[in-house]
């Protein structure tokens, strides 16, 4: 029996409707551990070459790690992954809650489906055991909805889930995939591929506590503990959540605003996590095992219903369809909210997309002709719902939107490309690299596609503290640094943060717990039985991050791909700087070079070596990458 | 003289034991921004942006502030 993980992988073919379990061990989850890292081995493994990401030869990878039902703060999240549909290359996404954790102590450690279903269906696992259901009766419904029914029909309301919503059935490209109708796992698209599948989703109970064995129970009851007596160290987003940060952001000129036109909103008090606390907050929620309690539940009447079964709005969903908007409504984009978690959107993409529609159509690009006869309008909270529930349904302009920024402004032409803010087709998310020019670099190498989490915040290490310390555990020499400038030793911190936020995406645990890279250490080792470090772990990390780009260099993507909007070589169109200061091309250029130098991938074309695979213990890779090349 | 003081964010935790996130503090004429700091007992490496009366403050600790004026504290943020 081994520790911390069962050790059985479920294969789903959903054309011929068949089940098998795979069987690994030691050796298998010491190296891919789970969520990220476990997406791209199975994607190299298991999707051809060229796959339609909404075609039946495209895979959807379910994935908790190694850590993921422990009773631990920050475990109680899964990894999603998919060739993605909005990228074309690795899609990959992490939601929290409850159901990741759920799935691990009913016996699996992930779940891989491929092919195509011949209707809904959904999947039901129940201690060890796995069925395939029909999902007639739940196609069309809300997440919440389908949530409801399963419950009702197998007569457990213990009954944990992840859905997809009417968005992912539709084929937006950034559907996203939910657990538990408030948790999202949003990035890429992910539902968009189940919903090809005719595939609604998991639902899953474990009927006994505790099933996953640990080594070391006491060793990770010490660090539960810590975290019990640590609560201090996060008590701000307990208190006013991720959003706590926004008003900062803003007064630095970092807030996304008006499709990142500008870095400061005067709207920015209406919709911080202290307003919402203040305003419509009705109680905190949780992940699985979670001390935290960082998650919001709002609750609305008037003007509009917001349902708390759908939980509340995240920093990032705040910007994304508030400033990036111009909306400062803050029960709108409570209501917009709850429309991305039971239609099932990211709302990021979502809110980023519509935001790319504004622009276009104050600068004349889009007019009522092309919009069924909208004014878009800057600042219009209503405006953004009815947004929202068009793209969902594909109806009129909406059927544009729905297929992200990037394909939208191919098909109006008229130089609307120019205003999509985006990397390799995915929106971006709401960080302003022109206040923290590293991230910038970040936003280009990510193998998703621009991303904030496992990307390097250089405003965080302006002065000695926490964030510098955690990064000293593999190299102790580091000093602060600016916030401006692309230095050596800021791409040497990318390099690290990167590949820890890539290992923390495969173990699956939460970015936001202050754990430290040795309690990672040792709490893993409480979980397996393992004698890992932290340095295992960074190359855990590493590992996940160069099978993730070898995912996309087998799609075609190389360092040209590794872009950055032009916007952000030069000044804001509007409002002040503040913090803000453009980039320059020259040191972002050599920047992204360091990166591959030290990540070990080609200098010229970013792509992973096969020399630095071999030492990954990956060479398999290298003949897959090759073959790919020659066939070319 | 007395000055108001906001604590955003993580440093919201500083102010809690002074009733909410907004404090009003009595400081000798004259003071700066990191005397109000040290009287409050926040960590000035914890401190990323200061507003005096809605405005960032370039030169940050070492503000002299008036009587009646507003200070915001804000710290650093990364992904969320």
């Amino acid at each position: 029996m081994p520790y911390g993980y069962n050790g059985k992988i479920l294969h789903v073919d959903l054309t011929r409707r068949r089940l098998e379990v795979e069987e690994r061990g030691d050796a298998f989850f010491r190296r891919y551990f789970g969520g990220r890292a476990l997406v791209a081995y199975y994607l190299l493994r298991e999707v051809p070459a060229g796959a339609d990401p909404l075609g039946p030869d495209n895979v959807v990878v379910f994935a908790p790690g190694v850590i993921t039902g422990s009773p631990v703060s920050g475990q109680g999240r899964n990894g999603v992954g998919a060739r993605s549909p909005l990228t074309g290359g690795f899609g990959n996404a992490e939601g929290g809650g409850f159901w990741g954790s759920e799935l691990k102590r009913a016996g699996f450690d992930a779940i891989v489906v491929k092919g195509v279903a011949d209707r809904p269906t959904y999947l039901w696992i129940r201690d060890g055991r796995a069925e395939l259901r029909d999902a007639g009766h739940l196609w069309g419904r809300t997440t919440g909805e389908a949530e409801d029914l399963i419950r009702e029909e197998l007569g457990d309301r213990g009954i944990r889930t992840c859905l997809i919503g009417p968005a992912g059935e539709n084929l937006v490209r950034y559907a996203a995939v939910v657990n538990d109708r408030s948790h999202f796992a949003g990035r890429t698209g992910v539902g968009a591929v189940m919903g090809a599948k005719r595939f609604k989703g998991i639902a899953t109970r474990a009927s006994r506590l505790g099933l996953v064995e640990l080594y070391d129970p006491a060793g990770v009851k010490a660090v539960a503990t810590w975290m019990a007596q640590h609560l201090d160290l996060v008590a701000g987003l307990h208190d006013t959540g991720t959003a706590g940060g926004l008003k900062a952001l803003s007064m630095a000129g970092g807030l996304p605003t008006f499709n990142f036109q500008a870095g400061h909103f005067d709207g920015d008090d209406m919709i911080t996590g202290t307003a919402m606390r203040d305003a419509i907050l009705v109680r905190r929620d949780t992940c699985a095992a979670c001390a935290v309690r960082c998650k919001r539940v709002v609750e609305v009447k008037e003007p509009l219903r917001v349902d708390p079964a759908y939980g509340g709005p995240e920093y990032e969903s705040l910007a994304a369809m508030g400033s990036t908007n111009g909306v400062d409504d803050l029960v709108a984009l409570a209501k917009a909210n709850e429309l991305c978690a039971a239609y099932g959107l990211d709302t990021i993409s979502a809110g980023a997309t519509i935001g790319w529609a504004m622009e276009c159509f104050e600068r004349g690009i889009l007019a009522p002709d092309d919009t069924g006869g909208l004014e878009l309008r800057w600042g219009d909270g209503r405006l953004l719902l009815k947004l929202l529930e068009m793209l969902t349904y594909r109806e009129g302009f909406g059927d544009l939107l729905a297929e992200g920024a990037l394909r939208a402004a191919r098909k109006v032409g008229r130089g609307a490309e120019e205003y999509v803010m985006h990397v390799k087709g995915q929106e971006l998310p709401m960080h302003e690299p022109r206040i923290k020019h590293a991230l910038g670099v970040g936003y280009s190498v990510s193998p998703t596609g621009a991303d904030h989490m496992h990307n390097l915040h250089d405003t965080i290490y302006l002065k000695p503290g926490r964030s510098l310390d955690y990064l000293r555990a593999w190299k102790p020499d580091l000093e602060p640094i600016q916030a401006h400038g692309i230095t050596e030793d800021k791409v040497h911190m990318l390099y690290l943060w990167s590949n820890w936020r890539h290992f923390l995406d495969s173990a699956v645990m939460c970015h936001f717990l202050p754990y430290t890279p040795q309690q990672m250490a040792e709490l893993t080792n409480s979980c397996t039985g393992w004698d890992t470090d932290v340095w295992e772990l960074l190359q855990v990390g590493e590992r996940a991050a160069t099978l993730a780009r070898a995912v996309n260099a087998r799609e075609g993507y190389a360092a040209g791909s590794d872009t950055l909007p032009r916007r952000f070589f030069g000044p804001f169109q509007r409002g002040e700087a503040r913090r803000a200061v453009p980039m320059s091309p020259e040191e972002w250029e050599r920047g992204k070079r360091l990166y591959y130098a030290m990540m070990g991938w080609d200098p010229a074309t970013g792509v992973p070596t096969r020399r630095r695979l071999r030492e990954l213990g990956e060479a398999w890779v290298a003949e897959l990458l090759e073959t790919a090349a020659a066939t070319d | 003289m007395t000055v108001t003081v906001r604590a955003h964010g993580e440093l919201g935790r500083y102010l809690k034991p002074l009733g909410g996130d907004t404090a009003s503090v009595a400081l000798p004429a004259g003071a700066t921004v990191g005397a109000l700091l040290d009287r409050l007992g926040i960590n000035r490496d914890e401190v990323w942006l200061v507003a005096v009366n809605g405005d960032v403050v370039d030169d940050g600790e070492d503000r002299r502030l008036a009587d009646g004026d507003r200070v915001d504290l804000f710290a650093a943020v990364a992904g969320g």
